[in-house]
């Protein structure tokens, strides 16, 4: 084995060896357990109306009677067939929008939902039973059209509202006109076909929880890959060795990078198995995004979507691992290089640019923290010209590894300076 | 630093000085860990900020750092790697210097469980580890019991049959016997080198006669007036301007004057 592997094989064994390492991806593994599923713990009560007995369900059981009927509608086409039906079933069914202005001025908008309850209550559990077949269908065509318009639309108004979504949602982010055109020679098709995408979209939301809670554990982690040295003052002796400066510095950079990957495949797979087990994934995986995202104008699917998410959640985690190894040899102490991570990663995450201060906001929007989720298939804004371009997250794909290449690099310079002094 | 010029032989050389004297900070310079602000070192042509210099260098840090969960054997491979030893050469080498220092009982036990004087040891087994032309040990008997300090002066002796060793330390006694020359610091500068002749008389008393007065002083925390005494070594920490040059020719390793090192300063 050459050198560089031995020296390899030291770093992890460091790094694998802290107590913080482990206690910090166990309780990003508890964490990110409670934040996917602590929901299925609550626990619903449904009372009867006329003899008043109450029946206790989980919300395991709410989430799988409702899969249940969303999964009948798994590959139908939305069109008009499928709009009346929904539309006869909630034919007693009245939405009134209200708005009410609130204390700090904002105006509230919320949809009150009315049904005529039938005397005959057979008629009315009937009644209840149609409506709830169709409630899939209902709140994804409501989504998009309203609440009052949901009662009359059809298929061809449902997709001009769409196409509405998107043309308002490009004019809020400032498109050039190069970009507006290459949206409309690429963005997804209409008709599209309806898939209940429970465990798809879940991992979809998640995708920002994993990214935030890998990026806290990879401060945790490595902050203390070269201030340990120091502070251990096992520097003096590193520095003076033939490799000391060179292959060590790419030994400790691939060690770190190997386990921040491992950390993100094995937090995202896991992720992605406990959704495939609790809700199953089955022929959502091919559904078009816009059925969990309405107003996206990328033509992929949510099997697509998931993938990119994660290669994107894998490369940003390598880029925070190198991110926090620059910041730990430059400041020489754990606790400022974790702080500097968490203000980092803190920031990124709620900051907010206005869209028509472009250039900022994009590059802030394009940060891993803001970029591996969802938003990743809104944003339609484009790098690039002249007709050649890269969508947001094509444009991550590029820009983390070639931002990791450019800080480790970076890292070196500071690593080669390193003096032994004040001791 | 200021002023110092060295030319070194193999042999041992006992570098002796007052705490802040700068005795840690020529080391450092020598061993390429802390760079001058003027000047230069060379080993073999070599400079100091080289792979080839450091390949020729052990160093024993005052302070020695080390990783508390590896064992033993576990930190000699890593500095034997980290010294560009192949792996069976390292394997073969870090047993024979565990036997040296007699650690190989607890070779295998971690670091962090080793007393003082056992860590003091495998800070010196390192430094051998690539069979160094240039031994750097700042002050490594500080911490021993007198059975460990005798055993180290003779490691060291034999080492300095080879190589050139550069031993520094506070304490007389502990160069007097085994040094072929001394090097004496005070305030950044070079106040005495060269062999020690009985005819000067008596080496720790010309020590006491230099340093006495300020290790006095900062064994009773007295501080003494401002521009006075041990405050003004700051400034020359601060204002380093020396020039440190150092030849050396590999020889058979027999020692004798085929192996030569220099090492030579002075203010621009």
């Amino acid at each position: 084995m050459s050198q560089l592997g031995i020296l390899y094989q030291y770093e992890m064994k460091k790094i694998l060896k802290k107590k913080m390492t482990w206690i910090s991806f166990c309780g990003v593994v508890l964490v990110m357990a409670f934040c996917c599923f602590g929901v299925l713990l609550n626990r619903y009560v449904l009372t009867d109306a006329q003899t008043g007995e109450s029946v206790y369900y989980s919300a395991y059981e709410r989430a799988m009677d409702r899969q249940a009927r969303g999964e009948k509608f798994n590959g139908r086409l939305i069109d008009d067939i499928l709009l009346r039906e929904m539309q006869v079933a909630y034919a007693d069914v009245q939405t009134q929008e209200q708005e009410r202005v609130t204390d700090n001025a904002t105006i509230n908008v919320s949809a009150v939902t009315t049904a005529e309850v039938p005397d005959d209550p057979a008629e009315a559990e009937r009644l209840s039973q149609q409506r709830r077949q169709y409630e899939a269908i209902y709140n994804y065509v409501r989504g998009v059209v309203g609440n009052e318009e949901v009662h009359t639309v059809d298929a061809a108004a449902f997709y001009r509202a769409r196409q509405q979504m998107i043309r308002d949602y490009e004019h809020a982010l400032c498109l050039t006109e190069g970009e507006q055109e290459y949206w409309r020679r690429h963005e997804a098709q209409t008709p599209c076909v309806y898939y209940w995408d429970m465990g798809v979209s879940m991992m979809l939301v998640s995708s920002r929880t994993m990214l935030a809670l890998t990026a806290l554990m990879i401060g945790m982690v490595f902050s203390g890959v070269f201030a340990d040295e120091h502070i251990r003052k096992t520097d003096q002796l590193v520095l003076c060795s033939r490799h000391g400066r060179g292959m060590l510095y790419l030994a400790k950079l691939l060690a770190s990078m190997t386990l921040a990957a491992a950390a993100a495949l094995l937090v995202g797979g896991a992720t992605l198995l406990s959704f495939g087990v609790v809700y199953g994934y089955g022929e959502s995986w091919n559904a078009p995004l816009q059925i969990y995202l309405e107003s996206s104008p990328f033509a992929l699917t949510m099997g697509q979507g998931i993938v990119i998410l994660l290669v994107l959640l894998l490369l940003a985690t390598v880029l925070h691992s190198v991110l926090a190894l620059v910041l730990s040899c430059w400041t020489r102490s754990g606790v400022a290089s974790m702080s500097l991570m968490m203000v980092y990663t803190l920031g990124t995450l709620f900051a907010n640019v206005p869209e028509r201060l472009r250039l900022l906001s994009q590059c802030l929007y394009l940060s891993p923290a803001k970029a591996v989720c969802a938003s990743a298939f809104y944003d339609a804004r484009l790098v690039g010209g002249a007709g050649h371009y890269l969508t947001f997250w094509q444009t991550g794909m590029l820009l983390y590894p070639l931002l990791a290449l450019g800080l480790a690099l970076l890292g070196g310079l500071i690593y080669r300076r390193w003096q032994i002094s004040g001791r | 630093m200021d002023h110092v010029s060295l030319k070194l032989r193999t042999g041992v050389y006992g570098l002796l000085g007052a705490n802040g004297a700068g005795k840690t900070t020529l080391m450092r310079m020598i061993c390429g860990i802390l760079r001058p602000s003027e000047g230069r070192i060379t080993l073999a042509g070599q400079p100091e900020t080289c792979e080839a210099y450091w390949s020729m260098l052990g160093y024993l840090p005052q302070d020695f750092g080390y990783y508390p969960d590896f064992t033993g054997r576990e930190f000699l491979l890593y500095m034997a790697a980290l010294k560009g030893l192949p792996k069976f050469r390292a394997r073969q080498k870090s047993e024979e210097l565990l036997e040296l220092v007699g650690l190989t009982g607890q070779a295998g036990k971690k670091i962090k469980t080793y007393s003082g004087g056992m860590k003091q040891r495998l800070g010196i087994a390192q430094a051998l580890l690539n069979d160094p032309c240039l031994l750097v040990l700042d002050e490594p008997t500080a911490g021993l019991d007198p059975k460990e300090r005798v055993r180290f002066r003779d490691l060291i002796a034999q080492a300095g049959q080879s190589s050139i060793v550069l031993l520094s330390t506070h304490i007389v006694s502990d160069v007097e016997h085994i040094a072929d020359s001394i090097l004496m610091m005070k305030e950044g500068r070079l106040i005495y080198q060269g062999k020690w002749e009985e005819s000067r008389g008596d080496l720790e008393a010309f020590y006491l006669e230099q340093f006495g007065d300020e290790t006095e002083r900062r064994d009773g925390e007295e501080k003494p007036p401002r521009g006075q005494g041990w405050q003004r070594q700051k400034p020359f920490r601060e204002a380093l301007t020396a020039e440190i040059d150092r030849e050396y020719s590999p020889g058979n390793g027999t020692g004798g004057e085929d192996t030569e090192a220099e090492t030579g300063g002075r203010q621009k």
